[in-house]
């Protein structure tokens, strides 16, 4: 074979290389209801977006610990996903904040009488549907916000430091968009979470509803 | 080894020995070659839930070094290495967003042809180093080293040290718990001969 020959031949080789099948990972259906709480609407966040959580409790430690819990619990979920869909950061203000997590009390800073709440005796999520989006909650403050959702942790149902860090990664959960419970007690959205950190069925939940189109935009 | 890689080191060893078997008593030193240019590449991942990993447009540089053998029109062994960069963008039906910078280096070998003083032909097999954000698929769980082969011309206006590079490159692509797929790049640059010995 001439020297040209084997040149041509090889292009053909790469230029078919060039026509095969883009790789492909197949669809995923959710592990569990995930909209059973919400009426069967999905809502989660832009994907690509930068959630800003906010972090209260009127304690410095347990704003410490919290704050802890919520990087675990963050952590654990954006593990969970494969196209860095989520993206969080945490502000220092309730007034920058897209949600809220803190402890139950006086110091709230959300007016979470606002609209319905789901979740556990332990925790609870806050978000008011309006149409197709969530309203912004009210701050007690009266200062101009942009909350979505806020989570409540009740610290009473939450005595050691692994039921209160189980709790907020649940609660975080539904603030991302798994807006529905596990039957099953080895997933972190089971209604009295035993685990600390989404399962597989969790990740696939949510990876589920984050590419689904949300009749509820955050 | 799979049957592809297989197939690719066969064709390498071939190129390999065209390249020893015909190269002359005289052979010159190697001709380097300078390139630069921009890569455009076929999505990297489809999920079936929608969304696609695509890199934008890439900046590479190169350098390719070709042994001179007296007559142009035989071929001559070549070596090159690339190296790339592109920011990594996603999408899926209504929302796009961006993943970080993903980077590219290559390393081939094959053989270039002179069959005209204006053009210069060119095939390479080689390996290529592909590196991303680690929590984006592929780039999480795919191997970072696979084979690639590579086909390029070069159109030279004559007497003039500068050309104009066009290429395009292919490699098998596998993301975890997904099937394997083929990655086209298409690569445009100009090129410029380094040193003396670029007259061939």
């Amino acid at each position: 074979m001439r020297g040209s020959a084997r040149v041509a031949l090889l292009l053909a080789v790469a230029g078919a290389g060039a026509g095969c099948e883009v790789p492909t990972v197949p669809g995923e259906a959710p592990a569990y209801e995930p909209t059973a709480l919400t009426g069967g609407r999905i809502y989660h966040w832009p994907l690509g977006a930068t959630v800003a959580i906010h972090v209260h409790a009127d304690a410095p430690a347990d704003a410490a610990a919290l704050r802890e819990d919520v990087l675990a619990g963050t952590a654990a979920w954006r593990g969970a996903l494969r196209y860095d869909e989520l993206r969080v950061r945490l502000v220092e203000r309730a007034e920058e904040a897209d949600v809220v997590v803190g402890l139950g009390g006086d110091g709230y800073p959300v007016a979470v009488d606002a609209c319905g709440a789901f979740g556990i005796a332990a925790g609870f999520t806050l978000l008011c549907p309006a149409a197709d989006s969530v309203r912004t909650l009210p701050l007690r403050s009266g200062a101009t916000g942009r909350v979505k959702v806020a989570v409540v942790i009740d610290a009473a149902a939450t005595p050691t430091a692994a039921a209160r860090r189980a709790v907020v990664a649940h609660e975080l959960g539904h603030a991302f968009g798994v807006g529905g419970h596990s039957t099953r007690d080895d997933d972190l959205m089971y209604a009295e979470p035993r685990v600390a950190a989404p399962s597989a069925r969790d990740g696939q939940t949510l990876r589920y509803v984050l590419h689904r189109p949300a009749a509820l935009r955050l | 080894m799979t049957t592809a890689a297989r197939g690719l080191a066969r064709a390498a060893a071939a190129v390999a020995a065209v390249g020893v078997a015909t190269l002359p008593a005289s052979a010159q030193g190697p001709a380097w070659v300078g390139a630069a240019g921009v890569a455009a590449t076929s999505p990297l991942l489809r999920d079936g839930n929608g969304t696609e990993v695509r890199l934008r447009a890439q900046p590479f540089v190169a350098l390719r070094a070709a042994v001179a053998r007296g007559r142009p029109h035989r071929l001559a062994p070549l070596a090159a290495a690339r190296l790339g960069a592109a920011p990594v963008r996603l999408r899926a039906p209504g929302a796009a967003w961006s993943g970080g910078t993903a980077w590219q280096a290559d390393l081939g070998g094959g053989g270039e042809l002179q069959p005209a003083a204006w053009l210069r032909v060119r095939a390479l097999v080689g390996v290529s180093w592909l590196r991303g954000p680690r929590d984006i698929d592929p780039f999480a769980g795919a191997r970072s080293l696979r084979p690639t082969l590579e086909g390029g011309v070069t159109l030279l206006r004559s007497g003039d040290r500068l050309g104009l590079d066009v290429a395009v490159q292919g490699y098998r692509l596998a993301p975890r718990g997904g099937s394997a797929g083929g990655v086209a790049r298409l690569l445009v640059g100009v090129s410029h001969a380094l040193g003396a010995s670029h007259a061939r």
